[in-house]
């Protein structure tokens, strides 16, 4: 315990630390709660303008899930991966194998849940054991080739994911007869078991990274990042840990692709999975806070919410003047979608590296050179 | 000594007035003193043109400080990092405690390599045969609806004969086609599986013998193997088996390309596989982590602190591979932790079971949710407050913070460990490099300047860790300029001067020796 007491003293006031555990323990407890007491909803639906945040929730926490798989690569272990996309795909198109009535397997959700991490960590070794030799920016253009090569093979290989249509329809997770009979509408159970699994899981792997960052591998990770070859002098193999990094955030991405492709009945067409899709998960973690594990969440909350919640609503809202001014181009907010985001990220990169909500110790690195010269020392 | 020494002695700490007594078990009961520990014969390192080292033989024995001392730029960097597995020599050899520090070759390397080879080779081997031909030759041609089941032996069997380019037996619409490799069904089809068979044993009988196989039997014409056997059955007519010559030898030529192309491939890829984790382990024969595993630690010539790591996490990721070694996995601990979450999980999951009967409330689905989430938030608190699993696993955390502890205090920075490492002072930060090295529990010390850039002072109190250290069984090769250290503390000094060593010997030795004088002073002008 005193550990934590000399951290505390480190690091930040003791204050500040009570105050953050009960944010987050709230809106822990607001979220168990909110697909029965959709409180927002029930807003907007007065108002008239639906948002279905109930719904969409659900693909905010698979995104976060995801943005925590790219932070143990990006963050973590300082690796620049330009193509996690590609094993959310893995991920999302072994479920749909896996699953699907066409082909003979039917290992149904829970087994699909445990295969897709695994087929995509494997792929994640299969590609880091022979690049991560290579210098950082080499390694980012090898995944950034890799992400572009999954998707075109996921494209092309016709006889067996369909192509362009993607696989489907992928079934619904089994449950308890007691849950699958606890209401009389199937969708909601499905819907509510989602919300929960999806959760749960988003939640668990957050508590499970935060005691990662104080034991032996979280430490060799930072280590790593800070100098690798004084790292190596203690002994720690380098390129096992990275490898270790990178098969653990391919798996995760894996399960997040199970999760979004059961919540969607379908692989969806392979084009979902493109680079852009990289870039986005990547944009969370730079929105929150690069090797933060709260921000990386925060990033996929705000980045998701803009994009799929806000933005439709600013949409919906300037409809009477859209149509008042018959297609001006200007007035549609989608059409500055874009162009808000570029500027919000040049504004971060320019005013707060560090992201919205960072790590203090990625706070620390990032502004190293303004505090005190003692770091630069030396003979 | 100088009295300015003396008075800052007094006011900086010494680090035996606070060291702990007994001393933290450290070293190894394998090192004899006086036996030699590690050995450098003629290494020579060259960097491109640029001969950085060359010829240098040294031999330190255990338990003694051994001083590598010479002007900028002679050489000795280069010697620490050639002997911390940096560089690779150019030449020479590099032996500690009696033996090469490199990953040793065992027979089950060759197993491993053979593994990826063969791993290589199967990929692109599909690749080659065409993936999307070869599920729907197995998966897709033998699954048609959970009714009629699948069966995993053909669906194998199928995807052999595809990517061996061998003919087989398609299905479709409950009729059977002879199938050729390239997927053609030019020979009809057939109501039963035998006769599709029967018929593509007979074409390969007719690729290979052509028309003279064919033979008037009773009941019509059959076609012969070499034993003259009897291949399927008999034909009525006999233009009808020579029109299939012609087709059959052009698929069996067919084939046997694919066939071969096939071959070369999976070869190809096999030795490509093989070749590439045999380069790959050629390379981490002899890595930094490989030679630190094996009891040298370093310390660096411009400090390489993880800065913004506290003081107490840059010895523990010096400890790292000492940290829960006696740690066993069937811990107590770690399932009592584990076991409320899970006593909670099974209690909700009983609740659940029985409140579901009462299906006739329309409340209950809505209570089992609410009931579901309060026991979610219930486990939610249990980790946070004891920190099941990895956090409290924890004994093992706890009895590393402690040897690191010990360590800190051994160096003279016990109250330190909270703080960034980047916010100590230049002396401190040297001797937290120190404390983070013996955090390895090495046999051998490697210190690369340690006094540059400290006062007297803190020099004189370096000189008594360096002393400290001798006693606990580590053996300390140094590089250093501050000629009061390196005399006052080394039992044996070697002189480098341009890569090369000119003098070696005890420090009065040394300090008398010509060469050195002419090396660090320039040569006397006669007259």
């Amino acid at each position: 315990m005193s550990e934590d007491k000399d951290r505390q003293v480190a690091r930040r006031g003791p204050r500040s630390r009570t105050t953050t555990i009960a944010l987050l323990f709230l809106a822990v407890v607001v979220l168990c709660v909110y697909p029965h007491f959709p409180f927002v909803d029930r807003l907007f639906e007065a108002i008239g303008h639906p948002i279905l945040l109930d719904r969409k929730l659900v693909s905010i926490f698979i995104f976060g899930i995801l943005a925590l798989a790219l932070n143990v690569q990006v963050g973590y272990a300082g690796l620049q991966q330009l193509g996690i996309a590609a094993f959310f795909g893995i991920g999302a198109y072994t479920t749909g194998i896996l699953t699907v009535e066409k082909y003979p397997f039917h290992v149904g959700f829970w087994g699909a849940i445990v295969a897709a991490p695994v087929c995509a960590a494997i792929a994640g070794l299969a590609i880091g054991a022979p690049t991560l030799r290579l210098r950082g920016d080499y390694f980012a253009i090898v995944t950034l080739g890799f992400g572009e090569v999954v998707r075109t093979i996921i494209l092309n290989l016709e006889g067996i994911t369909d192509g362009p249509r993607g696989l489907n329809p992928i079934p619904d997770p089994w449950l308890p007869p007691a849950v699958a009979e606890s209401s009389a509408d199937p969708a909601r159970v499905k819907y509510l078991a989602l919300y929960y699994i999806a959760f749960v899981l988003l939640v668990g792997l957050a508590i499970v990274f935060r005691n990662l960052e104080r034991t032996r591998l979280g430490r060799a990770l930072v280590a790593l990042r800070e100098d690798e070859l004084a790292t190596a002098c203690m002994g720690i193999n380098p390129v096992r840990i990275k490898l270790v990094a990178l098969a653990v955030g391919a798996g995760l991405a894996g399960l997040a692709g199970a999760l979004y492709s059961t919540t969607l009945t379908t692989t969806a067409e392979p084009s979902t999975y493109d680079f852009n899709y990289s870039i986005m998960v990547l944009c969370c973690l730079i929105i929150g806070g690069v090797g933060s594990l709260r921000g990386a969440i925060l990033g996929a909350v705000v980045l998701f919410g803009f994009d799929n919640i806000v933005s439709p609503l600013i949409t919906e809202l300037l409809q009477p003047f859209a149509a008042a001014s018959s297609g001006n181009v200007f007035l549609q907010f989608n059409n500055w979608r874009w162009i808000i985001f570029g500027l919000a990220l040049v504004l971060m990169m320019r005013f707060r590296p560090e992201g919205l909500w960072p790590s203090s110790r990625m706070k620390a690195e990032l502004h190293h050179e303004d505090e005190g010269p003692l770091s630069k020392v030396g003979p | 000594m100088t009295p300015s020494d003396e008075i800052g002695a007094a006011s900086v700490p010494s680090p035996s007035s606070s060291r702990p007594s007994p001393l933290p078990p450290s070293g190894r009961a394998e090192d004899r003193p006086g036996e030699v520990l590690l050995e450098v014969d003629k290494l020579t390192i060259r960097f491109g043109g640029l001969t950085a080292v060359s010829g240098v033989d040294l031999r330190v024995r255990a338990g003694e400080v051994y001083a590598v001392i010479g002007p900028n730029g002679a050489g000795k960097t280069t010697v620490f990092n050639a002997i911390t597995g940096i560089y690779e020599p150019t030449e020479g050899t590099i032996r500690f405690a009696g033996r090469d520090v490199r990953r040793p070759w065992k027979k089950l390397l060759v197993a491993a390599w053979l593994g990826v080879g063969l791993a290589v080779a199967l990929l692109m081997l599909l690749f080659a045969s065409n993936i999307d031909g070869a599920w729907t030759a197995s998966v897709k041609q033998n699954f048609r609806g959970r009714e009629l089941g699948f069966d995993p032996g053909r669906a194998w069997s199928d995807a052999v004969a595809y990517v061996a380019a061998r003919p087989r037996v398609e299905q479709a619409g409950g009729r059977y086609y002879p199938t050729t490799h390239d997927g053609s069904r030019a020979f009809g089809s057939f109501d039963d599986p035998f006769p599709a068979w029967e018929l593509l044993a007979a074409l390969e009988v007719l690729a290979e013998r052509g028309s003279e196989a064919i033979v008037a039997r009773a009941g019509g014409f059959v076609v012969l193997d070499r034993d003259g056997v009897a291949v399927g059955r008999p034909f009525a007519e006999r233009a009808r088996l020579d029109e299939l010559v012609g087709p059959a030898r052009e698929a069996a030529a067919g084939a046997r390309a694919a066939r071969l192309t096939r071959a070369i491939v999976f070869t190809l890829a096999l030795l490509l596989g093989v070749g590439g984790a045999y380069a790959a382990w050629r390379q981490s024969r002899r890595t930094p982590a490989w030679v630190a595993g094996h009891g040298i630690a370093r310390t660096f010539q411009n400090i390489r602190l993880f800065q913004d790591m506290t003081v107490l996490e840059n010895v523990l990721v010096g400890m790292d591979r000492h940290i829960g070694k006696t740690a066993k996995w069937w811990a107590p601990h770690r399932f009592t932790n584990a076991l409320p979450p899970v006593a909670l999980g099974v209690l909700l999951v009983g609740l659940s079971a029985t409140t579901a009967e009462l299906d006739a409330d329309p409340r209950v689905p809505t209570a089992l949710f609410a009931l579901f989430a309060l026991g979610l938030v219930g486990y939610l608190v249990w980790t946070a407050l004891l920190g099941a699993f990895s956090r409290r696993d924890l004994g093992v955390e706890a009895e590393a913070a402690a040897r690191a502890r010990a360590l800190l205090a051994f160096v003279g920075l016990e109250d330190r460990a909270g703080e960034l490492a980047k916010n100590l002072a230049y002396g401190d930060q040297r001797r937290l490099e120190i404390a983070r090295a013996l955090g390895t529990e090495p046999r051998l010390l490697l210190l690369d300047e340690p006094a540059a850039g400290m006062n007297p002072a803190e020099s004189l109190s370096l000189m008594e860790l360096i002393r400290a250290i001798r006693e606990r069984g580590v053996t300390v090769l140094l590089i250093e300029h501050h000629m009061r250290v390196v005399m006052g503390i080394s039992d044996r000094i070697s002189v480098l001067e341009y890569g090369r060593k000119i003098a070696e010997g005890t420090p009065e030795e040394v300090r008398s020796n010509p060469k050195v004088i002419e090396a660090y002073l320039g040569k006397e002008e006669l007259g």
